[in-house]
């Protein structure tokens, strides 16, 4: 298939140089601590008809990226993996990915939790070219009965990089999905997270940090539909923006019918350390059913004056104390991250990040 | 030469006149108290001197440690030596005791303290205070008590050893014992070349340290200074006494 059309979105403009018809290969590192974890290429479960078409989410959601990006993804990538989790596996095996960026990166993934079952899976991106590069994916969750997945998504790629990324997933009855997202870096990110809470007492949570400076240009978009009776949703979205950055962000708490006695939960909190960065917040709450609570939070402004004026009192210069403010609104996404060294070196980049 | 020497100043908040002509002047050695009726500007003289960017002096002038304070950023103060025990002390998650102690004591000294020496030091500190060393690993002052923010701050104090520390009413907030454990700590540190300021209410405190001045701050001005007699007096009399003193010299 090849996308003619480029299209258009209202709040943030697009790059010029979207879907390009030569893609790059290169390896996805990929790293199994622990038993009972199923791996194999995308293509190949696919080919093989080992994914079933109701996995397929993105046929169904509501808020992703679009149609283009959707096809031109499934149409054109060249890597990434099916990971599956058996069931009655109750010790917590994790995957770790590592996705080098050179070119443009398509990419497919799908990851199953059976019934019972718990997975980890850590997908880190890292710059490998000095050219401008990009990646393109789908991540597709699968947690079943009772099942658990917690993914850590990382995005540290360098400036003049573009990410687009969609995530969709379906948790099942007493399953949940935690994501964490972590964006600290490319020039043009946009991303998406939709998420079916279709059974009861499902649970899905998406936890994400960003930071952008100097003309960088973010669009998140974070989507909970209720399904299931007594599920239960977070979104928590914490940046802080330098520069000229623009970001727009989208949390959508959706309670379908039958979702009663459901809980979602929305949160942001945004650091403006300029004057000149841009931020649009677009919460939405649809209910078509009564019996359910959805809250949405926002913090967004400067630095608090008086913990910098106390941290400066203790001889913190005024760079210094920011960062610390900064870090401290981070560190509560940062501790989801299990894998030490991971967050040591992530705490380590946003350090640098934040001294330019 | 003093350490501090504070001429005529004036100060404002969001157009407001709150200091209206202070004159203080502290000599290394020295303990100074000063007491007032709540709204005074106790704090905001505190919060002049230290730099806080809600204030904004109009007029006087400040030599601190032979420098003109005004001229000196926030930081700037800290490092040439003065040190403000805040009244209502912030909470900042994500940062744990032992590493602001540790941050703060490099940023101030200029160099990184010695491992070994800073930790006895810190843990003496602490056990003067009556502090668990728990609390070293806890996020700064995060769902601490408000004593043990108090105590906490008292803690930098004694690692930062500052020639000028401000105590904005460390008293509030703490329990008998724990006023006693605080104040002995603040005398000890006292030396012969530093100097302390104590913003008060209470006479008790006085059972604990020993002034050598104290000052009555009514409406932006010292109306009285004197030692500590003076603080027999407003403990009998109340401020009233001394909000008319004001009267007579002022609006005449
Ligand atoms: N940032 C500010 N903006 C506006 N007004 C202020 C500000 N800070 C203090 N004030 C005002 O200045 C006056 C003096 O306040 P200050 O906090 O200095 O009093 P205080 O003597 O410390 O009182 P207390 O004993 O209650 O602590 C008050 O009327 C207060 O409302
Ligand atoms: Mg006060």
């Amino acid at each position: 298939m090849n996308i003619k059309e480029h299209p258009k979105w209202k709040r943030i403009t697009l790059p010029d140089n979207l879907f390009p018809e030569s893609v790059s290969k290169g390896n996805i590192r990929v790293n199994i601590k622990g038993e009972g974890i199923e791996t194999r290429p995308y293509s190949e479960a696919f080919s093989e008809g080992i994914i079933p078409q109701d996995f397929m989410l993105e046929q169904t959601s509501v808020k992703d990226l679009g149609e283009a990006f959707k096809g031109y993804v499934n149409s054109n990538y060249n890597k990434g993996f099916y990971v599956r989790s058996e069931s009655a596996n109750t010790i917590t095996s994790t995957v770790r990915l590592d996705v080098p960026i050179q070119g443009t990166q398509v990419e497919n993934h799908i990851l199953v939790a059976e019934e019972g079952a718990s997975l980890n899976v850590i997908l880190n991106y890292i710059s490998e070219s000095n050219l401008p590069s990009m990646h393109y994916g789908i991540t597709r969750l699968i947690a079943k009965r009772g099942s658990r997945i917690k993914l850590i998504k990382v995005q540290q790629l360098k400036p003049s990089d573009q990410f687009f990324d969609q995530n969709f997933s379906i948790v099942e009855d007493g399953g949940s999905v935690e994501v964490v997202d972590v964006q600290l870096g490319s020039g043009f990110s946009a991303l998406s997270h939709d998420s079916v809470l279709a059974g009861r007492n499902s649970r899905s949570s998406i936890k994400s940090l960003y930071y952008g400076d100097h003309g960088s240009l973010m669009d998140l978009s974070y989507t909970m539909r209720h399904r299931g009776a007594h599920s239960e949703s977070v979104i928590l979205s914490k940046g802080a923006l330098d520069g000229d950055a623009k970001k727009v962000f989208r949390g959508n708490l959706i309670f379908e019918t039958g979702s009663q006695k459901s809980v979602g939960r929305e949160k942001e909190v945004v650091v403006l350390l300029s004057e000149n960065v841009k931020t649009d917040s677009i919460p939405a709450l649809l209910c078509s059913e009564d019996d359910v609570i959805g809250e949405h939070a926002a913090s967004i402004g400067q630095v608090d004056q008086e913990k910098l004026f106390y941290l400066m009192s203790r001889g913190l210069s005024a760079t210094e104390a920011k960062k610390l403010v900064v870090k401290a609104a981070f560190d509560e996404i940062l501790l989801e991250i299990d894998d030490v060294n991971l967050r040591t070196q992530l705490m380590d980049a946003l350090d640098g990040r934040l001294t330019q | 030469m003093s350490i501090l020497k504070v001429n005529a100043l004036r100060s404002t908040a969001d157009g407001q006149e709150i200091l209206k002509g202070i004159d203080l002047e502290i000599n290394p050695g020295e303990i100074h108290v000063i007491m007032g009726p709540n709204g005074a500007g106790k704090s905001t003289l505190a919060n002049v001197l230290m730099g806080h960017p809600a204030h904004e002096v109009v007029s006087g002038e400040a030599i601190f440690g032979g420098k003109v304070l005004f001229d000196m950023k926030v930081d700037e103060r800290a490092k040439a030596g003065l040190f403000l025990s805040f009244q209502y002390p912030q909470e900042v998650p994500g940062v744990t005791v032992d590493n602001f102690l540790r941050t703060s004591k490099k940023e101030i000294s200029g160099i990184m303290p010695m491992l070994g020496a800073f930790k006895k030091d810190v843990k003496q500190h602490m056990e003067m205070l009556d502090m668990d060393q728990k609390y070293l690993e806890r996020y700064l002052n995060l769902g601490f008590s408000g004593g043990e923010k108090k105590k906490n701050e008292i803690l930098q104090m004694a690692v930062l050893s500052p020639k000028l520390a401000i105590l904005d009413e460390t008293d509030s907030g703490l329990d008998v014992d724990a006023i006693r454990v605080v104040y002995e700590t603040v005398q000890k540190l006292a030396t012969k070349d530093n100097a302390i300021l104590v913003i008060t209410h209470y006479n008790k405190i006085l059972n604990y340290i020993k002034p050598d001045f104290v000052h009555i701050l009514v409406d932006g001005k010292i109306v009285k200074s004197g030692d500590l007699s003076l603080a027999t007096e407003v403990e009998e009399k109340g401020y009233e006494a001394f909000k008319k003193s004001t009267d007579v010299n002022g609006a005449a």
